[in-house]
């Protein structure tokens, strides 16, 4: 059953230099338990979209013309402020990378928790307490009760993700939206974030939108996975058929380029060039200037086709 | 792989050791290491945040000053020079730092940052070797006049390479110059660092916590936990048969895109430690940890030909691994 | 890693000259134009005065006494002497600006320099020269102003004393905070393993990037100057007749006040303005130049 459905979302920054597209015409849908990675590098608008999905952009410079937005049935696009006041928290939620800079350093974790309850629901102060011990209790932080009552600063990296996974879940909504949750925690953290995530995901069927660089967390994580590069959908497939049979020659390339355990070489084929600036967008591939591949058919526009079952490229090249 | 002859260490540190003032009381950042590098090898630092990894880095270079522990750079002792001699040596030895946003002071233009190293040379001379030096590392000498911000991210850690180059060190310490890029660009920048190598004859410290990264570029790898130094290893037998838990810890978790399966015993429901006391730093988080583990430093000693780890269990540990990683073909 | 994929506007083409570009930014921003335009009239003003003034400070002109403003020959009419107040209040510009001056740069070289060191060297000597600093700060001014007015006798140099003692305080407190945030930053340790001396760190990487915060600083301070020396004149302990001063023509305009109220208001009004624009000046500065830096 499908809880969030995104259909060709544009979102435009309006500068003093012009205006750059951020996201430009993306549409995906998150079925009820499965877990949707959103992968590209700086600049690409994963991160653009995931603020656009939540509304929680402001305009100015960012402005979303286009597209739908359906969390279950109801438009986000046109839902009233206090709406999306209501759906965020309760049926779409939010974590995000740094939880440092998530987590309001002056109030104690018990008490950002329960204010986010008591926002929400109406129950008396105790009872929100109770609701937040769960809440903690569920993300497997180590004393629970005592962190109630510990400030962000007294917790170490993955703890304060922890909480801030906590805080984002208290309410059980349908979709959660994790803007990369492990990027800034050690290696070894990183792992035990996910496999919580995970587990989160089983208990309660929520829906996982993640957005990430980082290929190695896809793989374990993800069911589907979308590539954008340059503010474009470059590729789409189920995880294992874009790991295994990637088409895209962006996703080929970036894939090759990542230095891996398991080879040797003396020379990474690395990608040339740089990302290009969204202000300067040539037209046509925007991974043309970059691309060895690259012809003067190029130069036209591209259509994301879709080639198998659930497997879609932008790229002429590879859907004849 | 490449082999490096034997001869006299280009850098060599004995009981290193670091302590910093914390609220809470006296934090062992760096707990009395020791290490010994060749010329011409590239050498791997891996660990995770309170490491000391990027510590010890810094006081190889003296920019962070030593508690204890000596330091002999080309055979000399270096914690004795001071004045002239020192600015001498200061010149062989360089680092690349991770940030390619702050390494760069905002109001000089990179064409006077990448000189800045350049005192030595006469005036005159001084613009050529910017602009050989800017070439060397894939960028146009007209640039110089640019400052930082106008710079993209990896274009600016190629303008931290050159500067770092500029007076012709022998030893560059490299501390995470990958960690803030791009995936698309880290290749560029590796390849950079591996080519300049190769070219310049140089000699490299590579720190860093992406064992992927590090996998690549180094010929020798050492395991950093908590200050000390917990394994060492020539590269492809630390990863094929690590022999501390730790070590295992961190090659279980570093998933690969490939989808690699290590089972290992120390995974999973490892939580992050508190301060250590008197034994094994690692010991809350493994699986294998007895009392012995607890009551005294395992020592760093030899388990295998050229392999060292610290841990009173590292035949066990090895044995019961499940896969290492291992190069194809 | 923040890269947007799109370049801060440093890079922009350039559209139109230089000028076009220069004007379009003065006209955003409205604060700045305003407090740029009042301090360059009041420091030309002051500069200017013996050649611009139609009349000599003290010129005396009995037959045309207590004139009021708009009189032929007058523009802000006449005091009980004759004397032009036009004239009067270009000089005793002259006085503020040239008091102003001297003490903000004093009190800025004395304080980027204590700052900067303090800053930069930390340990024992930054908890000594911190505790000095905070103790200045502290120091109330027209209290300062009494104690060297009482040790060297009234006039402008105790004045200019006084507050500089006070003032570099101030900047002393700002640079040291810069300095230390500046400490960190990893471009302060590539200089060091460049081979690079402390004291060609702090005057070369620190104090240049601690000067935005210290020039608006020093706006501040400039009208804080204006206003005390015109205080203590006011009430006699600050220029000397027959230095010319605005707080000078106050106080002698002030019995005249019933009768010829532009006395009192010309001068007030000018010290009002003048200390206005000096701290517009500082905000619009302090906005332009800080997310100017933090620009990457």
């Amino acid at each position: 059953m499908c809880v969030l459905r995104v259909e060709n979302l544009r979102t435009e920054l309006r500068l003093r230099q012009g205006t750059a597209v951020a996201v430009s015409d993306l549409s995906l849908t998150l079925q009820a338990g499965e877990t949707v990675a959103l992968v590209g590098e700086s600049g690409c608008g994963k991160t653009t979209a995931a603020l656009s999905i939540m509304r929680l952009l402001s305009s100015p410079p960012a402005y979303t013309t286009h597209g739908r937005i359906l969390l279950r049935d109801e438009d986000l696009l046109t839902a009233s402020p206090a709406r999306l006041r209501q759906l965020r928290g309760e049926r779409i939620s939010m974590i995000f990378q740094e939880p440092m800079t998530a987590l309001d350093p002056l109030f104690t974790i018990g008490t950002q928790i329960t204010e986010t309850i008591r926002a929400h629901r109406r129950c008396g102060r105790a009872e929100a307490r109770e609701q937040a011990l769960e809440a903690l209790e569920r993300v497997h932080m180590r004393t629970p009760r005592a962190c109630l009552d510990l400030y962000p600063h007294q917790l170490s990296g993955g703890m304060r993700q922890r909480a801030m996974i906590a805080m984002a879940l208290c309410l059980g909504p349908e979709v959660l939206i994790a803007d990369e949750p492990t990027t800034a925690l050690d290696v070894t953290v990183q792992a035990g974030i996910l496999d919580l995530l995970a587990e989160l995901r089983a208990d309660s069927g929520m829906a996982m939108l993640l957005i990430t660089h980082n290929l190695a967390v896809v793989s374990k994580v993800a069911d589907r996975v979308v590539v954008m590069y340059a503010a474009e959908v470059m590729e789409r497939a189920p995880t294992a058929e874009l790991l295994e049979r990637p088409l895209h020659p962006y996703t080929q390339a970036l894939m090759q380029s990542l230095p891996r355990m398991d080879r040797s070489l003396e020379v990474l084929p690395a990608i040339r060039g740089s990302v290009p600036n969204l202000l300067e967008m040539p037209p046509g591939c925007r991974f043309a200037a970059r691309c060895d591949l690259a012809q003067p058919a190029c130069r036209q526009e591209q259509r994301l086709v879709a080639v198998a079952d659930s497997h879609s490229v932008r790229c002429w090249r590879r859907t004849g | 792989m490449r082999t490096v002859e034997p001869s006299p260490p280009l850098i060599e540190g004995r009981d290193l050791t670091k302590r910093f003032k914390v609220p809470t009381g006296t934090l062992l950042a760096v707990d009395h290491v020791s290490l010994s590098i060749q010329p011409g090898e590239v050498v791997g630092l891996v660990g995770e945040s309170g490491s000391g990894k990027s510590t010890l880095a810094r006081m190889l270079l003296r920019l962070t000053p030593l508690n204890e522990g000596e330091i002999q750079f080309e055979g000399r002792p270096l914690l004795q020079l001071r004045g002239r001699a020192l600015q001498e040596i200061r010149r062989r030895m360089q680092i690349v730092f991770q940030d390619p946003f702050s390494s760069f002071d905002p109001r000089m233009t990179v064409g006077q940052s990448v000189a800045e190293g350049l005192s030595f040379l006469p005036r005159g001379r001084r613009r050529a070797r910017v602009a050989e030096l800017l070439e060397l590392v894939g960028l146009s000498p007209d640039q110089r006049d640019r400052y930082p911000h106008e710079f993209s991210g990896g274009q600016r850690q190629r303008l931290a390479i050159a500067r770092a180059l500029g007076p012709g060190p022998r030893f560059v310490i490299a501390d995470e110059p990958v960690s803030a890029l791009d995936i698309s660009i880290q290749a560029q920048i590796l390849n950079l660092f591996r080519g300049l190598q190769r070219q310049l004859g140089l000699t490299y410290l590579f720190v860093g916590h992406d064992l992927a990264v590090i996998h690549h570029i180094a010929d020798r790898v050492m395991v950093m936990y908590r200050g000390r130094v917990v394994e060492e290893a020539q590269k492809t037998a630390l990863f094929a048969r690590p022999h501390h838990p730790y070590t295992q810890l961190l090659l279980a978790s570093a998933v690969e895109v490939v989808g690699l399966s290590s089972k290992t015993g120390a995974g999973g429901g490892a939580q992050e430690g508190e301060q250590i006391t008197r034994g094994c730093a690692f010991a809350p988080r493994c699986p294998l940890a007895d009392s012995g583990c607890r009551d005294a430093p395992p020592p760093l000693r030899e388990v295998q030909p050229g392999h060292r780890a610290a841990c009173f269990k590292a035949e066990q540990a090895a044995a019961q691994m499940g896969v290492g990683i291992r190069e194809e073909g | 890693m923040n890269e947007t994929g799109i370049p801060p506007s440093g890079r922009g083409k350039a559209r139109g000259g230089r000028l076009r570009r220069g004007a379009r930014f003065l006209i955003r921003r409205p604060a700045l134009l305003f407090g740029g335009i009042i301090v360059t009239i009041f420091i030309g003003a002051g500069l200017l005065a013996p050649w611009i003034a139609p009349y000599p400070y003290a010129a005396q002109d009995l037959a045309s006494a207590l004139k009021s403003p708009l009189s032929p020959h007058h523009l802000m009419g006449t005091d009980q002497f004759g004397r032009d107040l036009f004239s009067r209040i270009l000089f005793g510009a002259r006085t503020s600006f040239i008091f102003a001056f001297g003490v903000t740069l004093l009190s800025i070289v004395l304080g980027v320099v204590v700052g900067g060191i303090s800053g930069y060297f930390g340990g024992a000597v930054d908890l000594i020269l911190a505790a000095v600093i905070d103790l200045m700060w502290a120091f109330p001014i027209v209290l300062a102003a009494v104690l060297f007015v009482g040790l060297l006798g009234p006039g402008l140099l105790p004045a200019a004393l006084a507050i500089t003692v006070v003032n570099w305080a101030g900047t002393a407190r700002i640079v040291r905070g810069e300095v230390i945030a500046l400490r960190e930053r990893e471009f302060v340790e590539a200089a060091r393993a460049l081979g690079r001396g402390h004291l060609f760190i702090i005057f070369r990487h620190m104090i240049p990037n601690a000067l935005p915060a210290v020039l608006v600083l020093a706006s501040f301070s400039m009208g804080i100057a204006i206003l005390v020396e015109a205080s203590l004149s006011f009430i006699g302990l600050g220029a000397q007749p027959p230095l010319p001063s605005w707080g000078d023509l106050l106080s002698e305009g002030w019995e005249y006040n019933q009768y010829a109220p532009w006395l009192v208001i010309m001068p007030g009004v000018s010290i009002v303005v003048i200390v206005l624009g000096f701290n517009v000046l500082g905000d619009a500065l302090r906005e332009v130049l800080d997310p100017r830096l933090r620009e990457r």
